[in-house]
C-alpha cells in the first residue's frame, strides 16, 4: 500500500472502494439478522464496530508510542512494555485505553476457538465492562447484550469475522488526504446509522436527519471554535459531528468546542456516546437519557449555537403535566403538539447573540391552532426569527411530510455581532425547487445549493465579513420587515414573501393574436358542422 | 313485431384467423418493449370513456407488433376488458389517428364479419345494461376482477341478431347523437380556450385591484349532505373543469336538505365557484339556470360591481398571474394544501383597465353562453341516447324505415 501511494499520490481506484466496503459489510451483516429487530440489531452491530475501533485506535497509538520510545533510546524492554500499557499515555491523547483482554484481537481469537467456559458473548460483555471501567467518559454507554442468547453463538462469530474485514489502517481519502482510523470509522458509523434508519422506518416519530439538511443547518449557523453547541434532541449526535467537520474544514480546532446534548431514548443515547467518541467529539449528553421538557440535563446552559431536528408534531410530549413553565414566555404550547415547546425551549437556551436552527414540519409556519399563532406572533414581534427556509419534499427517508428550517437569533441587528443591521427584518428563502433526485424516492440538496446559493445569501444578508451585498431575488429570497409579516398575520411561509420569478415567455408559444384568430376560425367551422349534425340528429330521430 | 332473436357473439366472427383473440400475455410486452414512437398499445385509459380515447398511448416497435399478429386491431374491431374494469367495451374508430394498434394484455378483441354484424350496433348493445350484465355474468370472483376464460366467454355471449340493415339503422340513430355530443364538447373547449386567449390579450394593460373590493367571498358548508338520485345539484370540486361547471358526474341533494345546505350562500348565475382545499386553482362559472348548493371545501366569489361581470372575474381568477398568487399563498398543511379564505379578500388580482372591461365582458359572456348552451344541449342529447339505447338494441323500439330499406333490398 505504502509504496503504491508514493508512486501515485492520487490513487485512481480508491474513490469507490470505501463505499463498496461499507455496502458489502452492510449486506453481509444484514443477512445475519434474524432474531432481532432493526433497532436492537443496530445496537448489537454498532457496539462491535465500536469495540473494533477503540482497539484499532489504541493499536495505532501504541505503535507510534513504541517507535518514539525506541528512537529516544535508553529504555529497557521491560520498561517499554510497562509504558506501552500505561493508561494515561492514551487517555491524555484523547484515546480510550483498552485493557489487553478487551481488545478486538482477543475477542477475535476467542471467536476462533472452541474452548469450554466463557462464551464469545460473555467475553464481549466482559470486554465492554472493562473498557467502561478504564474510561469514565464511557460509563453506562456501552452495550452489554452479547451474552443474552438472543443471537446464537454461531451467528455472533460470523458477525465478528465479518467486521474484522473493516480496515482501519491509514488510507488515502477521496481528496488525497490521509485518513486515520477515526475518519474511516466515522464514515462507516454514519453509513450504518443511515442504513439502519432506513430499515427502522419511522418508528416513534424519530427521523434520521439527512446529511444534506444537517449540512445546511451548519452552513447557515457557522459554529465557531470556542463556542457552546447544544442539541436538545440529539439522537445519535449527527449534528455535532457535522458542526465539528465544519469547524475543521474552516481551519478551526474542532476539539475546542463545548458540546451539550440530550436524548430521551436509552439505546440512542448510548449510540450517541459511541458515535461521538469515534468522531473524537467530547460531549456532555447529561447524566442519563432523559426527557428534555421535564428533566432538563443542562438547566444552567446558555448556548451560542442551538441546532436540532426534534421529532415532528409529537402529541404525547406530556405538555399537560407541565402546565405553565418559565420557558413558555410566549404562551403555553398546545398539549397536542410539541413544535412550539421545542422552539421556546431552544429560545430559553440562547446565550446573548446566540443563534438556533431547527428542522420542523411545514405546519409550524402557519398553524393557528390552540394558541400556536399567538406564540409565533410573540416570537416575531420580539425579533427572534431570523430566517425561514422552505425545503423541497422527499428529503427524508422515512417521511414524505415537507419540512422547513427555522433560524432564530438573539439580539439580531441590535447587539448581535453575528447579524448586523437587520433589526426588525426576517430573511425568507424558498428552496422548494432545490435538490436533485438521489434515487427513485429520495432527494438531496447539492453542495452548490447549500454553500453557494443558500449559504452565501444568508452570509450576505447578515453582513458577514467579505460576503458581498445582499439583494432580494424574486422567487428565491426576500428580506421582509416585521410590518409586512404582521400584514400576513404572522404566517412565516417563505412562498408568500419571496414573490414569483418573472414568468418566462415561451418563444415557441403561439402569439395570442394568432391564437385568437385560429380559435375563432375553428369555432366558425364547428358551428357550421354543428348545424349539419343538428339536422342529422333531427332526421335520425324522425326514424324512431 | 317481436323482439330480436339471439345468436352467440362468436358466430358473427370474421373469417380471418384470430378474429377473436386475447391480448398478448404480460410477459410478451414488458416495459423494455416500450418505445417513444411506433405502434400504439391500447390500454385501459383508452377504453375508460366508452368512446375510444385516441391519445395517451405507449408504443412498441413495428417488428414487435408483427410478432403479436393476433393482438393487432383495426377500425371497427371491438375491444373488451377482461381484467380490471370488466364490462368495459370500446371500438377502434372508423377514422383513427394511427394506421395500426395493438391491444394490451387485459383485453380481448373481436372482429366481426361486417356483412352480418355491424360493429357499431354491437358496441351499443354492450353499452346497454343488458349487454353489460351478460358480460358481468362471467365475472370471476377470485382475486382481481376478471372474466374467467375470457375468449370462450366472450365468444359465447348471447347477442341480439336483427337483420344487418336494421343493425346499421340503429347504429346511425345512436351514432348521430354521440357525434353531436362529441362536437359540442369540441365547441365548448374552443370557446373556453378562446375566452382565455381574449382575456390574456386584454390583460396586457392591466390594473391590480384588491379582490375584496371587487367581489364578496362566501364559504360553503363544512359537511357533506346525504346524496340523492334527483333534486338540486350538489356542486363538488370534481365538477370544476377549467372555467366550466361539468355536471356530468355530479350528485344531487334532497329538496328537504337544500335550505340547510345553502344557509351560508346559495350560488347564483355568474358566481365564480372555486375550491380551497386539495385541488387548488380551478374555478367554474355558475350557470344561471342551474339550482344547486356548494359542496365541502368549495367557496364562491360574487361580483360587487356591475362593471365586473362574473365571466371577467372568472378569467381574472384563472389567469396565470392570479394562479401564481394562489401558489404563493397556499398553506401547505400536514395532510392537504389549502387557501386561507379569511385572507383571500386582501389579495391582489389583475384586471384589464376600466375602459376595456365592458367590451371584454360582452365577448366573454357570449362565449360562456355558448359553453352553457352546448352543455344543456349535451345533457338533453345524452338523456335521449340513454333512453333510446336499451329500447333500440333490444328491438322494443324499431327504426321505422330500417325494415323498409331491408325489404327494398330483398
Amino acid at each position: 500500500m505504502n509504496h503504491e501511494r508514493d508512486e501515485c499520490p492520487v490513487p485512481p481506484r480508491k474513490k469507490t472502494e470505501p463505499a463498496d466496503m461499507k455496502q458489502i459489510l452492510w449486506q453481509a451483516a444484514d443477512k445475519l439478522r434474524g432474531s432481532l429487530d432493526a433497532a436492537a440489531y443496530k445496537h448489537f452491530v454498532l457496539g462491535l464496530v465500536f469495540l473494533k475501533y477503540v482497539s484499532a485506535a489504541m493499536s495505532e497509538k501504541r505503535a507510534q508510542l513504541e517507535a518514539e520510545l525506541r528512537e529516544e533510546g535508553g529504555w529497557s524492554e521491560e520498561d517499554i512494555l510497562v509504558t506501552l500499557e500505561e493508561r494515561r499515555e492514551y487517555t491524555g491523547a484523547g484515546i480510550f485505553y483498552v485493557p489487553q483482554t478487551a481488545r478486538w484481537e482477543a475477542v477475535l481469537e476467542r471467536a476462533g476457538t472452541t474452548v469450554e467456559g466463557q462464551t464469545v458473548g460473555e467475553a464481549i460483555d466482559a470486554a465492554m465492562l472493562a473498557i467502561e471501567a478504564q474510561n469514565p467518559a464511557l460509563k453506562k454507554t456501552l452495550p452489554k447484550i452479547y451474552a443474552s442468547g438472543r443471537v446464537d453463538e454461531e451467528r455472533l462469530v460470523g458477525l465478528i469475522r465479518l467486521l474484522d474485514r473493516l480496515a482501519f489502517q491509514e488510507q488515502l481519502g477521496d481528496d488525497g488526504r490521509r485518513k486515520g482510523a477515526r475518519d474511516i470509522m466515522g464514515e462507516v458509523y454514519e453509513y450504518f446509522l443511515a442504513e439502519f434508519a432506513l430499515k427502522e422506518g419511522r418508528k416513534g416519530g424519530e427521523y434520521f436527519t439527512p446529511e444534506s439538511v444537517v449540512q445546511l443547518l451548519v452552513e447557515v449557523l457557522e459554529p465557531q471554535p470556542g463556542e457552546r453547541v447544544y442539541d436538545p434532541a440529539c439522537g445519535s449526535g449527527g449534528m455535532f459531528v457535522q458542526a465539528e467537520k465544519f469547524i475543521e474544514s474552516h481551519g478551526g480546532n474542532p476539539l475546542n468546542v463545548a458540546v451539550y446534548g440530550q436524548e430521551l431514548n436509552q439505546t440512542t443515547w448510548q449510540l450517541a456516546h459511541m458515535n461521538l467518541a469515534i468522531h473524537g467529539v467530547e460531549a456532555n449528553l447529561g447524566d442519563e437519557p432523559a426527557d428534555t421538557f421535564r428533566n432538563d440535563q443542562h438547566p444552567a446552559l446558555k448556548a451560542d449555537v442551538v441546532m436540532a431536528n426534534p421529532p415532528f408534531n409529537i402529541s404525547d410530549w406530556g405538555g399537560e403535566m407541565l402546565g405553565m413553565d418559565r420557558r413558555w414566555v410566549y404562551g403555553a404550547p398546545p398539549v397536542g403538539n410539541a413544535n412550539y415547546a421545542w422552539l421556546q425551549h431552544m429560545i430559553s437556551k440562547l446565550a446573548p447573540s446566540g443563534r438556533a436552527g431547527v428542522v420542523l414540519a411545514n405546519g409550524s409556519m402557519s398553524s393557528k391552532q390552540s394558541g400556536e399563532g399567538d406564540i409565533r406572533r410573540g416570537m416575531v414581534e420580539d425579533d427572534l426569527v431570523m430566517c425561514m427556509i422552505a425545503l423541497p419534499g422527499q428529503l427524508f427517508r422515512s417521511t414524505q411530510i415537507p419540512a422547513c428550517l427555522w433560524f432564530l437569533a438573539e439580539g439580531k441587528g441590535r447587539h448581535s455581532e453575528w447579524v448586523r443591521g437587520r433589526k426588525g427584518e426576517v430573511l425568507f428563502i424558498d428552496a422548494r425547487e432545490f435538490g436533485v433526485m438521489k434515487n427513485r424516492t429520495l432527494k438531496e440538496l447539492t453542495q452548490e445549493e447549500i454553500v453557494g446559493r443558500i449559504g452565501d445569501v444568508v452570509r450576505a444578508w447578515r453582513g458577514a465579513e467579505g460576503a458581498g451585498a445582499y439583494e432580494d431575488v424574486p422567487g428565491f429570497c426576500a428580506s421582509v420587515g416585521l410590518g409586512t409579516v404582521a400584514e400576513h398575520d404572522f404566517v412565516l411561509t417563505p412562498g408568500r414573501y419571496v414573490g414569483t420569478t418573472e414568468v418566462e415567455v415561451d418563444p415557441e408559444a403561439e402569439p395570442v393574436e394568432a391564437k385568437i384568430a385560429r380559435l375563432s376560425a375553428l369555432l366558425r367551422e364547428q358551428f357550421a358542422e354543428s348545424e349539419r349534425l343538428a339536422k342529422i340528429v333531427d332526421e335520425q330521430l324522425g326514424r324512431v | 313485431m317481436g323482439e330480436f332473436s339471439f345468436v352467440p357473439f362468436g358466430s358473427l366472427a370474421a373469417a380471418a384467423r384470430g378474429a377473436f383473440a386475447m391480448g398478448p400475455f404480460g410477459s410478451k410486452i414488458t416495459k423494455e418493449n416500450y418505445t417513444t414512437v411506433g405502434v400504439p398499445v391500447v390500454r385501459g385509459v383508452n377504453l375508460a370513456k366508452g368512446i375510444f380515447v385516441d391519445e395517451e398511448f405507449v408504443y412498441i416497435s413495428h417488428e414487435k407488433a408483427d410478432d403479436l399478429a393476433s393482438a393487432n386491431v383495426q377500425p371497427g374491431d371491438l375491444i373488451f376488458t377482461h381484467r380490471g374494469t370488466i364490462g368495459q367495451v370500446s371500438m377502434i374508430p372508423r377514422n383513427p389517428r394511427f394506421s395500426r394498434y395493438v391491444i394490451g394484455s387485459s383485453q380481448v378483441k373481436s372482429r366481426l364479419d361486417e356483412s352480418r354484424g355491424c360493429p357499431e350496433f354491437y358496441y351499443y348493445w354492450f353499452k346497454s345494461q343488458y349487454g353489460k350484465s351478460s358480460i358481468l355474468a362471467h365475472a370471476s370472483t377470485v382475486g382481481v376482477p376478471g372474466i374467467s376464460t375470457p375468449l370462450t366467454s366472450i365468444k359465447g355471449l348471447n347477442v341480439p341478431y336483427p337483420p344487418f340493415g336494421e343493425q346499421r339503422a340503429i347504429a346511425e340513430v345512436l351514432g348521430a347523437l354521440d357525434h353531436k355530443i362529441a362536437l359540442n364538447e369540441g365547441i365548448r373547449n374552443t370557446c373556453l380556450s378562446l375566452a382565455a386567449a381574449c382575456y390574456e390579450d386584454a390583460e396586457k394593460g392591466s390594473a391590480s385591484e384588491v379582490l375584496g373590493d371587487l367581489a364578496k367571498l362566501f364559504d360553503g358548508p363544512h359537511a357533506t349532505p346525504q346524496k340523492t338520485p334527483t333534486g338540486p345539484w350538489f356542486l363538488s370540486i370534481s365538477s370544476l373543469k377549467k372555467g366550466y361547471l361539468d355536471l356530468a358526474e355530479s350528485a344531487h341533494l334532497s329538496e328537504g336538505d337544500f335550505p340547510r345546505w345553502t344557509r351560508r350562500v346559495q350560488p347564483q348565475g355568474g358566481d365564480v365557484l372555486f375550491s380551497y382545499e386539495t385541488r387548488l386553482g380551478d374555478a367554474a362559472l355558475m350557470p344561471p339556470e342551474v339550482r344547486g348548493g356548494l359542496g365541502r371545501r368549495m367557496a364562491l366569489l360574487r361580483s360587487k360591481t356591475p362593471s365586473v361581470s362574473g365571466t371577467l372575474l372568472l378569467h381574472a381568477y384563472l389567469a396565470p398571474s392570479f394562479q401564481e398568487e394562489i401558489k404563493r399563498r397556499t398553506i401547505h398543511g400536514a395532510t392537504v394544501d389549502r387557501l386561507p379564505l379569511k385572507e383571500m379578500p386582501g389579495w391582489r388580482i389583475r384586471l384589464p383597465v376600466v375602459g376595456e372591461r365592458e367590451r371584454l365582458s360582452a365577448e366573454l359572456d357570449a362565449l360562456h353562453a355558448t359553453v352553457m348552451q352546448t352543455a344543456n344541449e349535451n345533457r338533453t342529447l345524452a338523456d335521449l341516447r340513454d333512453t333510446l339505447l336499451p329500447q333500440l338494441v333490444t328491438g322494443k323500439l324499431r327504426v321505422k324505415d330500417a325494415t323498409r330499406v331491408v325489404e327494398g333490398a330483398v
